[in-house]
């Protein structure tokens, strides 16, 4: 899904600038990494991608659908059908067994339910990320590697044509970090979809087909 | 299962001992308040039941309500009986089938309560085992009764010695078992009932002893005690028990129109019979009452409703309390899962996923805490038997 991106504002209810992007394309299926001191506007960025945040200004059209414009019920479809969202702290939920975490998208969302077909893509991306066998185990018997494989299963698992990455490798060691950095990336060429990813990982940002740095939005005088 | 019942279900399962917790506290809620509602309806069936089934009752002038309790009830005892006399004056009147009740002793607790044969007849009592007494130290026990001595037809049962230290009162007296009650689910189940006589001995007004002669041990016998008169001291052993072959060793000092009953229980034989008897009791005398016991039943129940709904007004504030305990836990389980509700938001779930999963979690607790509840007073209202026992008997 192509993101097109024109004259982007957000204000905190604060009053303070939350986030400025004056233009900005990201072409269906490109890898976007962005990053920026705390505070800079980076996880705003996502919530207002996901249709979560309205925008003050400007507009933000992901494949055509003006996500800026969307009615509440509207966006939490766009949400629920379009975007996949990993998270820093995993988000996985303590009374859920692995699978269950999994699934979860297809039990919060209207008008879903877990299905045969739903197992069965549940199991296969839990293989295709080496946690088949952890399947059955709650967030509390895994280690931080496997929680965040779990919860990229989870954003991938309804398919997904934009996928959303909020720090999700803050909390790895290196060699776990590009290990779900290989994981999100192959999950990406699966789907053909569209990462946008947070993140204060230096190392990682050659793997990416571009990179956008908030401080040079904030130094241009936005 | 739908996926917020499932996530719910998955809720409360893994937090089980805060859903227990939960569960328990609703459950008391439900429960008490069914419970006393269910044990009081029950009470006052059986309360009026056994009021309804006994016309009036005449006995000597007091608490109205206790006459009634010890008459029919066979609860406790009144302190001024009345004599044969009256009993005797009864009869007289023509106006009534009447039942003499004595409330003799107890054993074990249970109580003795000496009667006639009429008392059988107008309480439709008939023996499941062996027979109604017959004779002198023949006793028949209600069912309970019988279950909680132990005991069956053709054994013994002992009263109690009530007062320990009078060496003049009453010795322990063994009766023989002529058989057992049907169950009524009335007091008399309860009950050891026997003839009017064998109360007396029970309660020391008769006694029996070897026959006195010449050949008595001297050390048996009064000194100086001269002329014919032969009188023993209190040295002299008494029998123990009521049998067969010592029936002619009992007796009773004293004329028989002096002895005293508990109360009488009187079934008029129609409604003018009623009401010329009670005019000629309150016209005979001061010291003795007749009373119709649905009266004294009725004003008892009304009483332990005015008890039962200041209980309930002490509940409701309790219960107000617990439920705001309650909303505080789910508000502080709710705040603990705001992590929970923004991934849920950000996943695709709708604004009201949280009320729908925390009002699904509430609506799985409240589901076990009333199965409990009704199991809980389904239970209590199939052993109403029992409980009718222990309030005729404790309550």
């Amino acid at each position: 899904m192509t993101i097109e991106i024109q004259d982007l504002a957000y204000t905190h209810p604060g009053g303070t600038t939350g986030l400025h992007v004056p233009q900005l394309t990201v072409q269906a299926g490109e890898t976007l990494a962005v990053i920026g001191p705390s505070g800079s506007g980076k996880t705003t960025f996502l919530n207002v991608l996901s249709g979560l945040l309205r925008p003050d200004n400007g507009s933000i059209r992901v494949n055509g659908i003006a996500v800026d414009a969307l009615s509440r019920r509207a966006a939490q479809v766009y949400r629920a059908d379009s975007v996949g969202y990993v998270f820093q702290d995993f988000g996985l939920l303590d009374y859920l067994t692995a699978r269950d975490n999994i699934l979860h998208p297809f039990r919060i969302a209207r008008g879903r339910r877990v299905t045969p077909h739903a197992r069965n893509r549940a199991n296969e991306l839990a293989k295709a990320l080496g946690i088949a066998d952890r399947l059955t185990h709650r967030p509390a018997q895994l280690s931080h590697g496997e929680k965040q494989r779990v919860a990229i299963c989870r954003a991938v698992v309804t398919d997904p044509k934009v996928l959303l990455a909020d720090e999700p490798t803050g909390n790895l060691d290196p060699d776990t970090a590009a290990l779900i950095m290989d994981h999100l990336l192959t999950a990406r060429d699966r789907l053909g979809a569209t990462l946008v990813m947070v993140t204060h990982d230096h190392s990682l940002l050659d793997r990416f087909d571009r990179v956008l740095d908030f401080r040079d939005l904030w130094r241009s005088g936005a | 299962m739908n996926g917020i019942a499932y996530l719910a279900w998955r809720h409360t399962h893994f937090h089980w001992l805060r859903s227990l917790t939960l569960v328990l506290v609703m459950a008391t809620l439900i429960t008490i308040p069914l419970l006393a509602e269910v044990l009081t309806r029950a009470a006052e069936t059986r309360m009026m039941s056994r009021a309804e089934a006994t016309p009036l009752i005449y006995g000597s002038a007091g608490a109205p309500l206790d006459l009634t309790l010890t008459a029919a009830y066979f609860r406790g005892d009144i302190e001024t009986p009345i004599s044969m006399e009256d009993y005797d004056w009864l009869i007289a009147s023509r106006l009534a089938d009447l039942a003499p009740v004595h409330v003799a002793g107890t054993s074990r607790s249970i109580p003795i309560i000496g009667t006639d044969f009429e008392y059988f007849r107008l309480r439709g009592l008939t023996a499941a085992a062996g027979r109604l007494p017959v004779s002198l130290g023949e006793v028949v026990l209600g069912a309970e009764a019988a279950q909680s001595l132990g005991v069956a037809a053709g054994e013994l049962v002992t009263s109690d010695v009530n007062q320990v230290f009078d060496l003049a009162g009453a010795y322990p007296v063994g009766m023989l078992i002529s058989g057992i009650l049907e169950p009524t689910g009335t007091p008399d189940d309860g009950a050891i009932l026997t003839d009017l006589k064998t109360g007396w001995i029970v309660s020391g007004l008769g006694h029996g002893h070897e026959e006195l002669t010449r050949q008595t041990k001297a050390a048996l016998l009064l000194k100086g005690a001269g002329g014919d008169a032969i009188t023993a001291n209190a040295s002299l052993p008494t029998l123990e028990t009521i049998s067969a072959d010592q029936l002619a060793d009992f007796h009773f000092h004293g004329p028989s129109e002096t002895f005293p009953l508990s109360a009488v229980l009187v079934f008029p034989f129609d409604e003018k019979s009623s009401a010329l008897l009670r005019g000629r009791v309150e016209a005979r005398d001061t010291a003795v009452q007749i009373l119709r016991p649905t009266d004294q039943i009725r004003g008892l129940m009304e009483n332990v409703f005015q008890v039962k709904s200041v209980l309930q007004g002490v509940m409701l504030a309790v219960s107000l309390a617990a439920l705001l305990a309650m909303a505080l836990v789910v508000w502080l389980s709710v705040q603990m899962r705001r992590r929970e509700f923004d991934v849920a938001l950000r996943l695709g779930a709708g604004p009201g996923l949280p009320a729908a999963l925390v009002a699904s979690e509430l609506l799985l607790l409240l589901t076990a805490a009333v199965i409990i509840s009704l199991a809980v007073t389904w239970s209590a209202a199939l052993m109403e038997d029992q409980i009718a026992q222990l309030w005729f008997r404790n309550g």
